[in-house]
């Protein structure tokens, strides 16, 4: 989160029932771009612009026409039957929602200047901890 | 609280090893459709699905065994958050996450362990809705 992005809404789709939750350590990949590699803590990514956030989690189900091309050729023209008429089902609009979130930092001036000299007086490192409480 | 729950994941890890190939090319011939199930698994003749699903059939090699046992993992996972018309959608999709490739195509060429996971846990990741 920028710094000029902290007052501003931010946006994720998420499972209806819980948008804005964390995945069970167990289940999760730990392999996106600001995931710990040490597997401490969870991280949930949110976009600046609700667009944002539906073309992430729409992006992999952009039909393959070449896979579908392979497909009808090697099975034959009634193969077509079998694939779905939508790529993006009425299931997976109904288990998704939008959410909208307002982040909070908690004990951290978010302007660059002061974020940078508090970080170095709390922690003595290069790394500022921050609690973020999220409402939506 | 995610679809997939760890327990759930447990199970099917369990039930993707465990079941015979004949139970798991049935499930996905009824999940995917004969000719589906038979792309996904690198087969050329369609009805060779079918005979693997027979008490007496044949067994299949070990490659299109793991073909079958992966994709049964996957339809499984996907179907249980969603449903078999999602499965079908994200199998047929351009993913990010593997290159922008289609999942069922890089299952039905592929022939070691290290092939199927990345695809696996692709697949993971849809069915616990991380991102």
């Amino acid at each position: 989160v920028n710094a000029e992005q902290v007052d501003q809404p931010l946006w994720r789709v998420g499972y209806r029932e819980d948008p804005l939750g964390f995945v069970p350590p167990e289940l999760c990949a730990w392999n996106h771009r600001f995931d710990d590699l040490h597997r401490r803590f969870r991280t949930v990514y949110l976009a600046g612009l609700a667009e944002t956030a539906l073309r992430e989690v729409l992006a992999d189900f952009r039909p393959n026409l070449s896979a579908i091309a392979e497909f009808e050729t090697a099975m034959g023209s009634e193969a077509a039957s079998e694939l779905p008429s939508a790529s993006i089902t009425a299931t997976w609009r109904e288990q998704h929602v939008l959410a909208r979130a307002n982040v909070t930092l908690e004990g951290v001036d978010m302007r660059p200047d002061r974020a940078l000299a508090l970080a170095k007086r709390r922690t003595g490192s290069r790394v500022a901890s921050a609690k973020v409480a999220m409402r939506y | 609280m995610p679809v997939l729950t760890v327990s759930e994941a447990e199970q099917l890890d369990h039930d993707t090893t465990t079941l015979p190939v004949g139970e798991i090319a049935a499930y996905l011939q009824e999940q995917l459709g004969q000719r589906m199930a038979a792309f996904l698994a690198g087969l050329s003749d369609v009805k060779q699905i079918g005979r693997y699903t027979r008490e007496d059939g044949p067994e299949p090699r070990e490659a299109v065994a793991q073909r079958l046992r992966a994709g049964y993992k996957i339809t499984r996972m996907i179907g249980a958050a969603y449903d078999a018309k999602t499965t079908k959608a994200w199998l047929f999709g351009t993913n990010t996450r593997l290159d922008d490739e289609a999942p069922i195509e890089l299952l039905r060429s592929a022939e070691t362990p290290e092939q199927f996971t990345p695809i696996i846990r692709a697949a993971r990741q849809l069915a616990s809705f991380e991102a």
